[in-house]
């Protein structure tokens, strides 16, 4: 037990996150241990209203994380921590799991989201767009949307007997079908459901898409997005915890890092940006890619039919 | 088609562990859809459109996992089922134990698992004697993977576990199978009525691995270390394993395998034999059948013959089908039309000492003049082990490949650069590969060989020469590499894939010799 010892320091954390934890006393039962992995512990509020997590400093800043870059100490902790142990805190700054401390008095705040990013927006551009493609292409995971994405944006494309055997491909499929009818008739009410909780991991494939769809929609403003109403409650339930969460805060404004980096370089070279993306999980960052290329061509077929109009 | 659905309840595991176990339990022969995902809403609807929504799966929360599988058997839906269970709980291990324990001796190691029985030590030959003889006064029962433990040492360890009626299996022992748990080095095969003692790794492993290949299976394969027959060892180990195996009420059949033994240790072998209740075979390679069969044991001279032999005396009804098939025959004849006349030569590149030893003794049985590291007789000795002269057939997993570097059976680096270095020797005719499945082994021994093939291949063509590759893999169906794919990653290299040792050996003489036997 690391009692005697002095804690460990956490260096970044969500500003949101140490919001919540200012409103919490000292020695209060902050919730439990949720979910643990490699490079990140997942904790769960006692409402079962608040996720957060700490992970190793490399892993990509998330909403509701802090991360550490003390490898050695978070990797023993790991090797104890099991689903439903307490997290504490202890005094004003410090946190408790099992008798291990961490002390985030010191932690750099991250606070971005959405809405923080430069409100001179990129334009929207043919040869971003075919960029994006041409990096999903030639890096992107196969195994997650991409079967289907590439099978609906490229009609030539063959697909191979083992993607038509996959259970997900032709859900997928059908899903980004409807959707363009949807956006075409102007009604993006369901759109969410078709997608929410489908596909393999522990956030599914569909999910991931909606992150970055509905992150680039709501940076670019797309028009049909601004009266989009979805019902965060109805959500709940329909997937994991782990990618409710982090639906609930992308229709909040917040997402990852590596997302956000991508959105507001999209008029340069983002190739560093689409990389630390695609690094993300095993098919999230590809399958978010795909979101994004996706929602960023209705953004220019709607620029063309505004531009259109005006002729 | 057959089909199981298993619900894990709240199971968190990473997206990258379900997504690479998904893609690869895919493309298994004979699954025809393998789903891993979590029991979310949308996936449960997916299952219910592939008629695999049972009530447990229907009842299952967004954060169970749901494992469901169709396969063409139920035997394969069975051994799919166990492969994706051992890789989530693996992981699981791996994590949960990650610096939970880190013993650094076996006194501490047994403080933490005080009830454990058997350490397997696997130290520097140095320090391997002493925390052996630490495991044998706590009571347990020693697997000694070290090697370099002096004779003298192994001989006092030996004694001390005889006399408190424990196993020292060992040194440098590299296979064991126990309560149907393989060690060290050890293919997953049946549980069956046949008991073995052996004091050879490879030769333990391709009988057990035939023998469940004939549909058969084992009780428990005991190691002994490859020195346990020589004069100052005297045999303990094997002669304590066949006591152990005839008191083992489920043990109907003993086989004994080694290398040739000293004389001395083989007539105490004998007369141990003679006296045994149960029906032995022994297979010592280069044996003395005369001896053995005057004991009333069964002799054996290859593996394959000591499993199949075992198997009859187990189930005297049991019809083995030991022709060499028309197919065989066919393809040696066509691969003979392609050599040139350079081309004499065979080139055998083992993992496998024991492999390697059954190799040498069939060779030499043809009448052709052969040689390798693993010879007893001088005049089959290489003189120089980088450079093969005439038929030569190299154990790589013995010291003098293996010093500072891994086994073959762990990573091909080291034979894949003598393959392609034999492929450049214009007398090489024929390759003769070995390919250990099991635990221990690489994930994907013939995925990570096939570049090495190929090359080997194209380098002979561009001199003008066709080159022959035969292989044997030694494993089960039900080992992690998956059998099917092994062999077919081999085939689409070109590469003749035989069902035995002795019959990769053979197929590799018969290309060699000038009229197909």
């Amino acid at each position: 037990m690391m009692i005697d010892i002095d804690p460990y320091q956490i260096k970044q954390m969500d500003s949101r996150l140490l919001e919540w934890l200012s409103h919490k006393q000292n020695s209060n039962q902050l919730g439990t241990v949720h979910s643990v992995f490699d490079k990140v512990v997942n904790f769960i509020s006692h409402d079962g209203v608040t996720l957060f997590s700490l992970a190793k400093n490399w892993v990509i800043q998330s909403p509701g994380m802090m991360k550490t870059c003390e490898d050695e100490g978070f990797s023993q902790m790991l090797s104890v921590l099991k689903p439903g142990m307490p997290i504490n805190l202890v005094g004003n700054c410090c946190l408790e799991i099992n008798d291990w401390q961490w002390d985030f008095s010191n932690a750099v705040v991250w606070e971005r989201d959405i809405a923080s990013l430069s409100q001179t927006k990129p334009d929207i551009t043919a040869s971003t767009l075919m960029l994006l493609n041409n990096f999903i292409e030639k890096y992107g995971a196969r195994e997650g949307i991409f079967p289907a994405w590439k099978s609906f944006s490229d009609v030539s494309w063959e697909v191979p007997e083992t993607t038509r055997k996959n259970i997900y491909f032709s859900p997928f499929l059908a899903g980004l079908e409807q959707l363009v009818k949807d956006i075409e008739g102007k009604k993006l009410e369901n759109f969410m459901d078709r997608f929410v909780g489908l596909g393999i991991g522990l956030t599914p494939s569909g999910d991931d898409f909606l992150t970055g769809l509905l992150a680039t929609w709501q940076y670019f403003a797309f028009p049909l997005y601004k009266d989009f109403e979805p019902n965060q409650a109805d959500l709940k339930g329909r997937t994991t915890d782990v990618s409710y969460f982090m639906l609930k805060h992308c229709l909040e404004g917040q997402v990852n890092e590596a997302l956000l980096a991508l959105l507001e370089n999209l008029d340069g070279d983002p190739t560093p940006q689409l990389r630390q993306l695609l690094a993300i999980g095993s098919t999230s960052g590809t399958d978010m890619l795909v979101g994004v290329s996706f929602a960023y061509q209705q953004l220019i077929n709607d620029k063309e039919e505004k531009q259109w109009r005006l002729k | 088609m057959a089909s199981k659905v298993i619900i894990e309840n709240n199971a968190y595991h990473d997206s990258v562990t379900l997504m690479s176990l998904s893609s690869k339990i895919n493309n298994y022969d004979g699954v025809e859809q393998a789903v891993v995902s979590m029991a979310t809403k949308m996936n449960k609807d997916l299952l219910e459109d592939i008629g695999l929504l049972t009530d447990e799966a229907e009842a299952a929360t967004e954060n169970d996992l749901i494992i469901a599988l169709i396969a063409n058997t139920d035997e394969r839906v069975e051994e799919v089922m166990e492969v994706i269970h051992e890789e989530l709980t693996s992981k699981k291990t791996k994590k949960g134990k990650g610096k939970e324990v880190t013993a650094k001796s076996v006194h501490s190691a047994l403080n933490a698992m005080p009830d454990a029985n058997m350490a397997i030590i696997s130290v520097p030959g140095e320090y391997a004697a002493r925390e052996a003889r630490q495991a044998l006064k706590k009571g347990v029962h020693v697997m000694l993977f070290s090697d370099n433990v002096s004779i003298e040492d192994e001989k006092a360890l030996k004694e001390m576990g005889r006399e408190n009626d424990l196993f020292v299996m060992g040194p440098d022992c590299g296979t064991a199978i126990i309560n149907n748990g393989g060690l060290c080095f050890a293919n997953k095969v049946s549980e069956g009525g046949i008991g073995l003692v052996a004091a050879s790794g490879t030769g333990l492993q391709e009988v057990t691995v035939q023998i469940d290949r004939l549909g058969y299976g084992i009780t428990q394969a005991i190691g002994t270390g490859g020195r346990d027959l020589h004069e100052s060892i005297g045999g303990m180990m094997m002669l304590q394993g066949l006591k152990a195996l005839e008191n083992d009420d489920k043990t109907k059949v003993i086989t004994l395998i080694s290398k040739p033994p000293a004389p001395s240790v083989q007539d105490k072998i004998v007369k141990e034999v003679s006296q045994c209740k149960k029906p032995v075979v022994v297979c010592f390679l280069d044996g003395d059948a005369q001896a053995v069969e005057a004991a009333g044991a069964t002799f054996s001279a290859t593996l394959i013959d000591a499993a199949r032999k075992s198997v009859a005396l187990l189930d005297p009804e049991v019809k083995i089908d030991t022709e060499m098939n028309e197919r065989v025959t066919a393809w040696v004849e066509a691969e003979k039309g392609k050599f040139s006349d350079s081309q004499q030569d065979i080139r055998g590149l083992f993992c496998g000492g024991t492999l390697t030893s059954e190799a040498l003794s069939i060779i030499r049985s043809t009448g052709e003049s052969v040689k390798s590291n693993v010879a007893k007789k001088a005049e089959e000795k290489v003189a120089d082990i980088t450079e093969s002269v005439g038929h030569t057939l190299l154990d790589m997993g013995d010291d003098e490949f293996t010093k500072g570097k891994p086994h073959p059976m762990i990573e091909p680096t080291l034979r894949n650069e003598r393959i392609i270095q034999e492929a450049k020797d214009p007398r090489t005719a024929v390759l003769l590969l070995d390919f250990e499945l099991g635990y221990g082994s690489n994930d994907d021994p013939a995925g990570v060989t096939l570049d090495a093939l190929k090359e080997a291949k194209d380098q002979a063509e561009q001199a003008g020469r066709h080159l022959s590759i035969v292989s044997y893999i030694c494993g089960t169906s039900k080992d992690k590499q998956d059998y099917k794919q092994q062999q077919k990653k081999l085939q689409s290299a070109g590469v003749y894939v035989a069902d035995s040792n002795e019959m990769a050996t053979r197929i590799a003489t018969m290309l060699v010799q000038k009229e197909v036997n």
